[in-house]
């Protein structure tokens, strides 16, 4: 089981002094979560293995522009997710996530974890994950995944709040449409 | 039930030891990149280290020519600055009779010409008879 460890207890202080122990701790915090994230959207080991380096690199050198270390993990998403969007630009990739979606005006915020899935279901889920918007995709993996909340995966992927509670809410009703599609056949 | 975070996760725990395998890379890299702490150098550090210090072999070349140089024509050198001057500049003593030559000329224009020679003999009513002395 993955060990998490709180932000507040994440030993980020000491690694913007260049402290090796303390990069240890925060690349081997976060560096399957990452790896998921990059691998739901580029779909390729390899390639995610080298984003996960590079933002890893990235971050090492850029610590000292991190002002608040408690949002270390979204900054390092972030960095993630624009690394993500560098390798589909080089690659000419035109469904870059931006479409535009209608805002919704529900204001509670779907709980991270409320997509339940029963084993047999494991596959299907997985793939429909696959199948859903880049955007939407994005905004489900870091909802549910890494737990950052709307404000922070807005901040993350550089869209409004609006947008982010518009694609959180279609995906998690495409998920759940076919979760209940699967559970009736 | 698995939550998707769940899934998500033990699907991907068999790429691990390839994250840590990429960790320890990395850290070593940092560690290494560490050691050396550099300073930013100042404005005269700089210069040195970025102009000066890649042309040293240059530099010495040059001076070690000119230093060449001025020994090949010691001999010569010190009366350059004697014979500049010559050339150029006149002796004192010419520029003292050229003044005092000037000089006279102006004094000659300046001052009307005498009327009556100093060394003339005096008029007669000046001059007194000799008395006898009884």
């Amino acid at each position: 089981m993955l060990v998490v460890t709180e932000p507040a207890q994440l030993p980020v202080h000491e690694a913007k002094a260049g402290d090796p122990e303390a990069w240890e701790v925060l690349f081997r915090r976060y560096q399957l979560p990452l790896y998921v994230y990059v691998f739901e959207l580029v779909r390729n080991e390899q390639t995610s293995l080298d984003l996960v380096q590079e933002t890893f690199i990235a971050a090492a050198r850029h610590i000292g522009s991190l002002r608040d270390d408690a949002r270390f993990g979204s900054w390092l998403f972030g960095i993630a997710h624009q690394k993500c969007i560098q390798l589909w630009r080089a690659n000419k990739h035109e469904d870059v996530p931006l479409e535009k979606l209608p805002e919704l005006s529900h204001d509670a915020e779907d709980a991270p974890d409320d997509i339940l899935i029963r084993q047999e279901a494991e596959e299907h889920v997985l793939a429909l994950l696959g199948r859903l918007p880049v955007d939407q995709r994005s905004a489900l993996l870091l909802n549910c995944v890494e737990g950052f909340s709307l404000q922070e995966v807005a901040e993350i992927t550089g869209v409004p709040v609006g947008t982010v509670k518009s694609r959180l809410h279609n995906a998690k009703r495409a998920m759940r449409k076919l979760l209940e599609r699967y559970e009736d056949t | 039930m698995k939550t998707l975070k769940d899934l998500l996760l033990e699907r991907h725990r068999s790429v691990e030891p390839k994250l840590d395998a990429a960790r320890e890379e990395l850290l070593a890299h940092l560690e290494s990149s560490r050691a050396p702490v550099r300073r930013e150098p100042s404005g005269l550090e700089h210069l040195w280290l970025e102009c000066l210090l890649p042309l040293r072999w240059h530099l010495a070349g040059i001076g070690a020519a000119w230093i060449a140089i001025l020994l090949l024509h010691g001999d010569t050198l010190p009366d350059q600055p004697r014979l500049f001057a010559q050339a150029t500049l006149p002796a004192p003593q010419q520029v003292l009779a050229i003044l005092l030559q000037h000089r006279q000329e102006i004094l000659e224009l300046t001052q009307p010409p005498p009327t009556a020679p100093a060394s003339m003999a005096p008029r007669r009513s000046d001059v007194q008879p000799p008395t006898a002395i009884v």
